[in-house]
């Protein structure tokens, strides 16, 4: 089973993160190092692949056209599924990664039956909903996280923490984002397991991250709800980490640190892994470029100059005769017979 | 092989064991390899024409034969030839690294859907090359080579590449519906 391994490599790091969490020495290494370097390790790493993706070039003009292109004044354009200006590339863009569009459109195939079995397309939304779930409740509990990171605490942030917390269940209060996040990532897991072709085209590194990201969850959850640990020791060791005078109170639950253990791994998986679509997508060519390819000339930067543009008059003299042959209508007809022999007299 | 009736294509899609109508292949794609049969396959050019257009390599032979007559060093010129396409299109590198494996493109392929066949899901034809494409670059390809399902190039490979890559007509339907848009559109 292609789970079990990601489950297995899960659950170490959680008992790695526990055990080391344990005891006063090792809590430095787990708490403050680990994080430390992973962190660098996600920037760096980050940094290199955009850089390693800009080196390549982008020769063709490549946008997936998705509707009509601008044309003649009376045919409709469909300028966001089709951009013909930067102006409506920005705005397809924006759709793309705010509002994952693709992902709306999907559809899904099925064969309904009966006498006479017939393809059927109708529209599929839950991958697309349990995306934008995930997605945007996982942005909400980073933006949260900041309360650990900055002093005075940024401005807004105990707003959103209000309105997280708006059903005001449990103390301390239980958030919203928590619940449908945990919620959505169990969801895109369950469908992975499930769905037939999902399940087919998984591999380990799919299931994973899936999983990883369930147990930070999980122990932050527990870390808040269950174990109530210490916020001020823990806001003084993550303070230290910003601030660089790095401390360690001592008195930290180590579910804490199954927690930071998880988070460093993140953040080291990150950057060599499919988890990098975050920051390709700003770079798909065929969503950020524009359809322009009739109004303004793309350049291949690559262009080889040893191919040599060939004509149709070259190609129709190359192979005039295969194409009377063949009975193709050409431009320039075969020279006749005698116009053939006068050539000849001439040449000899 | 006589020409099937409209109504007996639909029925086969509906009632033939595939993926799309319900049942699973039992081993993973990475263990099915494929099969040449007369008429599941094009053609090679004559090698006139090969050597007319200086392709290199021009040779009598068949794909449904064992011996391909591949030249000497074929997996260095295959990979080789990867690296080039690497640097020369920054879509190949995107999408080699990018895609999510969400499925959305699974049952977009007229090819899957007509076929059944996984491999024709769009994801998996790129899977394909991606894997040896992971198996050459990734980082953690010591560590993790198993769980990202790796393989490295060889004859049975490049066979599903040459059968899987005339499948597709390249009409970009798949890249309508991907979130991330990590469809190769062109394969070396
Ligand atoms: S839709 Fe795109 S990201 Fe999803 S599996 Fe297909 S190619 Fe990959
Ligand atoms: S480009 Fe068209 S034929 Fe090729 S994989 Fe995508 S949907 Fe299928």
């Amino acid at each position: 089973m292609k789970v079990l391994r990601p489950i297995i490599a899960v659950i170490a790091l959680i008992v790695a993160g526990g055990v080391l969490g344990m005891s006063q020495g090792t809590q430095m290494l787990v708490g403050v190092i680990l994080p430390s370097i992973a962190f660098l390790v996600l920037i760096v790493g980050i940094i290199r692949k955009v850089i390693d993706w800009s080196k390549s070039p982008v020769p063709f003009k490549i946008p997936t056209t998705c509707g009509q292109a601008k044309s003649l004044s009376f045919i409709k354009e469909d300028r966001f599924d089709c951009p013909t200006s930067k102006s409506d590339v920005i705005v397809r863009m924006f759709l793309e990664i705010f509002l994952f569009r693709s992902l709306f459109r999907n559809t899904s195939a099925d064969v309904k039956s009966g006498d006479l079995p017939k393809l059927h397309y109708g529209p599929s939304l839950w991958l697309w909903l349990f995306g934008i779930l995930f997605h945007y409740t996982f942005l909400t509990i980073v933006f949260r996280h900041l309360r650990l990171f900055t002093e005075p605490v940024l401005p807004g942030l105990a707003l959103l923490e209000y309105l997280d917390g708006f059903v005001q269940i449990g103390a301390p209060v239980l958030y919203q984002s928590d619940l449908i996040f945990m919620g959505a990532i169990t969801a895109l897991f369950i469908r992975r397991l499930i769905m037939p072709q999902v399940r087919y085209i998984s591999l380990g590194t799919d299931y994973f991250p899936l999983l990883l990201i369930f147990a930070i969850g999980a122990t932050g959850m527990l870390m808040r709800h269950y174990f109530r640990v210490d916020i001020t020791a823990i806001k003084q060791l993550t303070m230290g980490l910003v601030t660089l005078n790095w401390a360690n109170p001592g008195n930290i639950h180590p579910v804490f640190f199954m927690h930071v253990t998880l988070v460093s791994t993140l953040m080291i998986y990150f950057p060599f892994s499919k988890l990098m679509h975050a920051v390709g997508i700003f770079f798909s060519p065929t969503r950020n470029m524009a359809n322009d390819s009739r109004a303004k000339r793309h350049i291949n930067p690559w262009n080889d100059p040893n191919i040599k543009p060939h004509s149709y008059a070259a190609y129709e003299d190359e192979f005039r005769q295969f194409m009377v042959d063949a009975e193709i209508p050409v431009d320039k007809e075969l020279p006749s017979a005698s116009a053939a022999e006068t050539t000849e007299e001439v040449t000899a | 092989m006589a020409i099937p009736k409209v109504q007996e294509l639909r029925k086969a899609v509906a009632t033939e064991p595939n993926l799309f109508t319900g049942a699973i292949p039992r081993k993973d794609w990475q263990d099915t390899f494929t099969e040449f049969k007369e008429g599941n396959f094009a053609y090679p050019a004559k090698p006139e024409m090969v050597a007319y257009h200086k392709f290199p390599n021009s040779r009598v032979w068949s794909p449904d034969e064992d011996d391909w007559k591949l030249p000497d060093g074929w997996e260095d010129i295959i990979l080789t030839g990867l690296k080039e396409r690497l640097g020369k299109f920054r879509s190949l590198k995107l999408f080699m690294d990018i895609c999510v494996r969400c499925g959305a493109c699974a049952d977009k392929c007229h090819f899957f859907l007509g076929t059944g066949d996984p491999k024709n899901m769009p994801v998996l034809r790129a899977e394909l090359l991606r894997s040896v494409y992971r198996n050459e670059y990734s980082i953690g390809r010591k560590i993790l080579g198993k769980m990202q399902g790796n393989r490295p190039m060889t004859v049975k490979v490049l066979k599903e590449w040459f059968m899987y890559s005339y499948q597709c007509t390249e009409c970009r339907r798949c890249s309508v519906f991907c979130p991330t848009v990590s469809i190769p559109l062109k394969s070396p």
